[in-house]
């Protein structure tokens, strides 16, 4: 039936996204902390996951890069998020079934940027891509 | 940082882009500033105004379709003007802005959805207000000092009995369901049967 059909139709993306999960290592997020400005792009992945788990975010400011208006990424508090040593756990047991519509809408401006995608942000910061949407 | 876009600028480009006429139209992308060009949107069910600097929620009067609200990540401090869609309005999604009472939510007497993480509140009267909307069933209160505080001090489980003596008919509670056991507790709790 629809439910079954529409259920087989996520897991794919399911499994890339945990496989994406697991390709990333702490000593990824030990080099990324190392990094005092890391690339914009980066920035902006993590205020996605800032949002996904309910944390502090920024109000919202515009900001060009390379000639399309962005989101300016609230860095500081993905800092402290990734001082937890839990982070990387938190993230592989998130409670997927608990995202709400609110959220979808508001991770939809991030995913609109020309840039926004796995090619680009590998170049700029290897592993901690994952789990964007590749090509 | 270019002047900001109006309402009716939104529209136009939403109509260029779809190809659609938004007086038609179910679902608006994000805009800035609330003007009563939103009354022209007669067919709107779901206007999505969030991750703007909105400052003031208004201007909704016309929009007789509105079932969905959302205006999470603005500049929102308070629940004001929203008597014209009280009688279709059944969510209302303001997470991320710094709203710190909840009067005015009492006259949404259809609201089934309230989602309000990382805002302001910080005082159970303000849940107590909320009581007399007899089908509110999903509300979200992470991030807010009401919450963080019993987060930290590790009484996440008091902390949601707390909510449910005032609020009975949840049946979901920060993304989580309520189940049979906290919503026991939290009738004894109420001194009923």
């Amino acid at each position: 039936d629809d439910a079954e059909r529409d259920l087989a139709a996520a897991k794919p993306a399911l499994d890339d996204a945990l496989a994406a999960l697991n390709s990333i290592r702490p000593s990824d997020i030990t080099s990324l902390k190392a990094l005092k400005s890391p690339p914009d792009i980066v920035k902006r992945i993590f205020d996605c996951v800032l949002l996904l788990r309910y944390w502090p975010i920024n109000s919202v400011s515009w900001q060009d890069v390379k000639g399309s208006m962005v989101i300016a990424g609230s860095y500081e508090v993905a800092v402290k998020m990734m001082g937890d040593m839990t982070f990387l756990t938190a993230l592989l047991n998130f409670p997927k079934e608990q995202i709400n519509d609110e959220t979808v809408e508001l991770l939809q401006p991030y995913f609109a940027a020309p840039d926004f995608n796995y090619e680009s942000a590998r170049k700029a910061s290897g592993n901690v891509a994952g789990g964007l949407p590749a090509g | 940082m270019a002047k900001a876009t109006t309402i009716k600028d939104a529209v136009k480009k939403l109509e260029e882009a779809r190809g659609i006429n938004a007086a038609e139209a179910e679902k608006v992308p994000p805009i800035e500033k609330m003007d009563p060009t939103l009354s022209t949107l007669k067919a709107c069910k779901h206007l999505a105004l969030s991750t703007n600097n909105i400052e003031k929620i208004s201007s909704l009067a016309g929009m007789d379709n509105l079932k969905i609200l959302s205006l999470g990540r603005n500049l929102i401090k308070k629940v004001e003007n929203v008597e014209a869609v009280a009688e279709t309005l059944e969510e209302l999604w303001l997470s991320y802005n710094a709203i710190e009472k909840l009067s005015g939510v009492e006259k949404l007497a259809n609201l089934r959805v309230l989602y309000l993480s990382n805002n302001k509140i910080r005082d159970w009267v303000e849940l107590e207000r909320l009581a007399g909307l007899e089908k509110l069933e999903d509300l979200l209160l992470v991030g807010n000092p009401l919450y963080n505080e019993h987060r930290d001090n590790n009484t996440g489980a008091e902390y949601r009995v707390e909510v449910l003596k005032r609020l009975p008919n949840l049946k979901k509670l920060d993304g989580i369901p309520v189940d049979v056991d906290e919503r026991d507790q939290a009738m004894q709790a109420r001194g009923g049967a």
